[in-house]
């Protein structure tokens, strides 16, 4: 009897050690995307209650909002959970994974990857897939992260999405040290989440002031996911504004977010479109995009500065925080400021190069 | 259900716990259920196959046995003269039934796996003489059937021969045929090996369930860490033959020898567990083949139970028919008695190593590698005295390390030139090989590009230097034993690396293609 108990708890302990060294190995291999890694990492670095925003979605989100700015124009701390090509059903589960650690006075959701145009990533499996991936590498284990696989992953085998060891273990190849400090998901962002980008390409400029009164409706996939997200976030009594960020748009997708417009407000949520403002921004698509769908440096500064307006304007943000928070967020301001300010560089000198010639 | 995925991981963990929860006298049924699950899992409509190879070869056996036991009881108080009449006669009944029953077995394997090899040879003559082509036939072979069918023969031979009484209960020998870890790709078992241990009561045992999960790591190890990861080169290789040439064909051939060795026994060391788990032990189908200093050697220590039902099933009865006595008369009659008895064994060995060619697949390459082999032996049978004389003539020292590495190197090679006819995908395609091999090294883009980049390549050759020294232990103590004798914190920390070695190494999921086993096409 002593023998069969020891035996059991020996049994036990085993399971227990490999479990831990498993998560372990498996946090480790996660190396596919280890930029969104870290600003998850970073994200869950952050002390608990210290961010005021908490801004969601794909690389429509991540690449036109810098916190750091933010911070610095107006003590208000955020952060952008993002990640490549989101999808938007994620929105519930990670707003879920926030709340264990902050509870932000405002939620931003950024809608983009609901759009016809955004939907060739979820129509092509194989890209969706590895854009997927890239988010649930970028989650550690939890109830969140299974609610995310299961609502994403259809049509396959989940068991490698759960258990990604057996899809990442080949990672091994392309281990660095980087990955050893990223293992733990607890390194903060040095730049908390601010992802600009030093490059350039000239855009045609696109109205939609003309298109205002065209809507046209959603995929029903599309429809349904985002009644289902205005209904968590309803069921979860949270502060959300939901958000476009600005790109060269087409009549198609200007008509389908003034349908989405309508959804949204239906839900008693406010939906700041900012295709519609970008001449008050100041965009200037000769110069601030880097392609079609994403601003440069230049671009997401001017995007943030009118976010920000916007969100001071029309939210009561307290944005009272310590000398230790404030302290970091100044240097995570001069980092970032730094950086910009090499990336305008590059830009500017891409730029009269291209006016040169 | 491959046995290298999480499935298998997961329906064995539910059997091991239905096994050793229900009443002893029920255990077998559970074996019976997970076995039919797992047969239907790998395809539904092919259980009608080995199905109807159950039921003729358990009422075929069953009414052999019922014949021999009634003439042994009829024959007590016969005189001898009658007693041998009625002997003849029920053994002469008893004939006619096995081949009735051999005939319909063996015709499912051949109808599956041999028609179209059959269709593409005759086409050959159609086309020679002008005549319309038949088309091939869209078979797939259902799962295990080689080794099944092969099973099966031997539980009628032996039935037969009075070796053992049939077994009376279908559903037993439905488990016997159908027992799921030894299905896929064997051990061969023999009824009077296997029986007892699936239909005995089992107390749960620790120490069987640690073993055996030793045994599984080890041979996952094997799989998916050396065998699928030589696999990158080996199988780019040989699907781009026109591309290179030179010795680059010879080295592939060796990971090849390798691979297949560590595929094989790598999968038979996951069944062997997961059976001991049960505490059922399986035949050993392996023994360090490539420490052989012989091919005959090598043959009794590679795939020990294919070779055995050769030895007993084909071997000895082609042995002993009449066209081979007579030959053996003749022969002996020409070239003396010594020589005579060699070469008149040469004809049961041809016809052994033409079978265990076809037996591995339809095509004239496995032909001609069970004749290389065949010729081989008759070659090594013919010599032997020769060496000998050598031997002491040259005073080596047949004992020492040198000479029997040398021999094991030599073996090796043999085996090595020998896979090439078993991997190339033709004959002409080994043919083609061979005339590279000895050519001058061309290899476009370098060795690292040839399927395996430095990275892998490095840890291929760790893993084979893993594999080689624990052989070598296992040649000399049982490994799993002595390392249940160590600490706790020695042990946990094998076990626990071994796991994450084969985890964390191992070529396998999404991004890879190698998943199933050599042998399970056979």
């Amino acid at each position: 009897m002593k023998i069969r108990k020891r035996r059991i708890w020996g049994a036990v302990g085993f399971f227990l050690i490999f479990s831990v060294l498993f998560v372990m190995v498996s946090y480790l291999l996660r190396l596919a995307d280890t930029s969104t890694k870290s600003r998850f990492a970073g994200f869950y670095a952050e002390e608990d209650n210290t961010l005021d925003t908490v801004f969601i979605g794909s690389s429509a989100a991540y690449i036109f909002v810098v916190s750091p700015k933010m911070w610095n124009d107006s003590g208000m701390t955020s952060y952008v959970l993002g990640a490549p090509a989101l999808p938007f059903n994620t929105v519930p589960a990670l707003i879920a994974e926030s709340e264990k650690s902050q509870h932000p006075d405002l939620y931003v959701v950024e809608i983009r990857t609901l759009i016809s145009n955004d939907l060739y990533i979820k129509n092509n499996t194989k890209v969706s897939d590895e854009f997927l991936r890239n988010l649930t590498d970028a989650l550690p284990y939890s109830m969140n992260r299974i609610r995310l696989i299961n609502e994403t992953v259809t049509n396959q085998d989940k068991t490698d999405w759960f258990f990604d060891l057996f899809h990442n273990h080949s990672n091994w190849k392309n281990l660095n040290l980087d990955a050893f400090s990223l293992m733990f998901y607890h390194k903060k962002s040095d730049v908390k989440s601010a992802y600009t980008v030093a490059a350039w390409q000239k855009q045609t400029e696109f109205d939609p002031a003309p298109y205002t009164a065209k809507k046209t409706p959603l995929e029903e996939s599309s429809e349904q996911t985002l009644r289902e997200v205005l209904s968590y976030c309803r069921q979860q009594n949270i502060n959300v504004l939901f958000l476009s960020t600005p790109y060269v748009e087409n009549p198609v997708s200007i008509a389908e977010e003034n349908y989405v417009a309508d959804v949204i407000e239906s839900y008693g949520y406010p939906y700041l479109n900012c295709n519609y403002d970008y001449q008050e921004i100041g965009l200037d698509f000769s110069s601030d995009f880097y392609n079609d769908r994403h601003v440069n440096v230049f671009g997401s500064a001017k995007v943030t500065d009118y976010l920000l307006k916007y969100i001071m304007e029309n939210y009561d943000i307290p944005a009272d925080h310590t000398e230790d928070t404030a302290a970091e967020w100044n240097a995570a301001y001069a980092a970032w400021s730094e950086q910009a300010q090499d990336q305008a560089e590059t830009v500017k000198a891409a730029l009269a190069k291209e006016n040169g010639s | 259900m491959s046995i290298i995925s999480l499935k298998f991981l997961a329906f064995l963990t539910i059997t091991l716990f239905a096994y050793y929860i229900v009443p002893r006298r029920f255990q077998w049924w559970v074996l019976l259920i997970a076995s039919g699950v797992f047969y239907a899992l790998a395809g539904i409509q092919y259980i009608v196959f080995v199905a109807a190879s159950i039921l003729i070869s358990f009422f075929g056996a069953k009414l052999i046995s019922e014949l021999l036991t009634r003439q042994k009881m009829e024959s007590e108080g016969m005189e001898k003269t009658e007693r041998r009449r009625r002997k003849a006669e029920v053994k002469r009944k008893c004939r006619g039934i096995l081949v009735c029953n051999l005939t319909v077995v063996i015709s499912f394997l051949a109808i599956l796996k041999y028609s179209n090899f059959a269709i593409v040879n005759f086409n050959v003559l159609l086309s020679a003489l002008n005549a319309p082509r038949l088309s091939t036939l869209d078979l797939v072979l259902p799962l295990g059937i080689s080794f099944y069918t092969f099973q099966i023969v031997a539980y009628l031979v032996d039935v037969y021969r009075g070796k053992f009484k049939a077994e009376q209960n279908l559903a037993r020998y439905a488990l016997f045929v159908l027992f799921f870890p030894q299905i896929t790709e064997g051990p061969i078992a023999r009824y009077d090996q296997l029986s007892p241990q699936l239909f005995g009561q089992k107390e749960f045992d620790y120490d069987n369930l640690r073993f055996g999960a030793q045994l599984m790591i080890w041979g996952f190890f094997k799989k998916v860490v050396i065998a699928d990861r030589l696999a990158l080169m080996v199988n780019n290789v040989y699907g781009n033959e026109a591309k290179y040439s030179g010795p680059v064909f010879l080295l592939a051939t060796a990971f090849f020898s390798i691979e297949i060795y560590a595929d094989f026994s790598g999968c038979m060391d996951i069944v062997t567990g997961a059976a001991e788990m049960f505490g059922i032990k399986l035949a050993p189908n392996f023994n360090h083949p490539y420490f052989s200093r012989t091919i005959p050697e090598f043959w009794r220590r590679w795939h020990i139970s294919l070779s055995s039902w050769f030895r007993d099933y084909v071997f000895y009865p082609v042995a002993a028919s009449g066209l081979s006595l007579k030959l053996n008369k003749g022969a002996r009659r020409f070239f003396g008695n010594k020589a005579g008895r060699i070469i008149s064994s040469c004809f049961p060995v041809l016809v052994v190593w033409m079978l265990t060619g076809l037996w591995h697949g339809a095509q004239w390459n496995f032909v001609a590698w069970g004749i290389f082999y065949g010729v081989l032996i008759i070659l090594s049978m013919v010599l032997e005295p020769v060496y000998r004389k050598l031997d002491a003539l040259l005073h080596i020292r047949t004992e020492s390390f040198g000479w029997r590495l040398f021999q094991m190197v030599r073996t090796f090679f043999i085996c090595t030139i020998a896979r090439v006819f078993f991997r190339a995908n033709s004959l002409p395609d080994a043919l083609l090989i061979f005339s590279k091999m000895f050519g001058a090294w061309r290899v476009p883009g370098g060795f690292f590009s040839l399927g395996m980049d430095r990275a892998d390549f490095a840890v291929a050759v760790v893993s084979m230097l893993i594999l080689l020294t624990v052989s070598i232990l296992q040649e000399h103590m049982n490994i799993r034993k002595r390392l249940s004798e160590r600490s706790l914190v020695l042990k946990w920390g094998v076990y626990l690396t071994a796991l994450f070695v084969v985890i964390v190494f191992g070529v396998y999921g999404s991004t890879n293609s190698g998943t199933s086993f050599i042998y399970e096409r056979f």
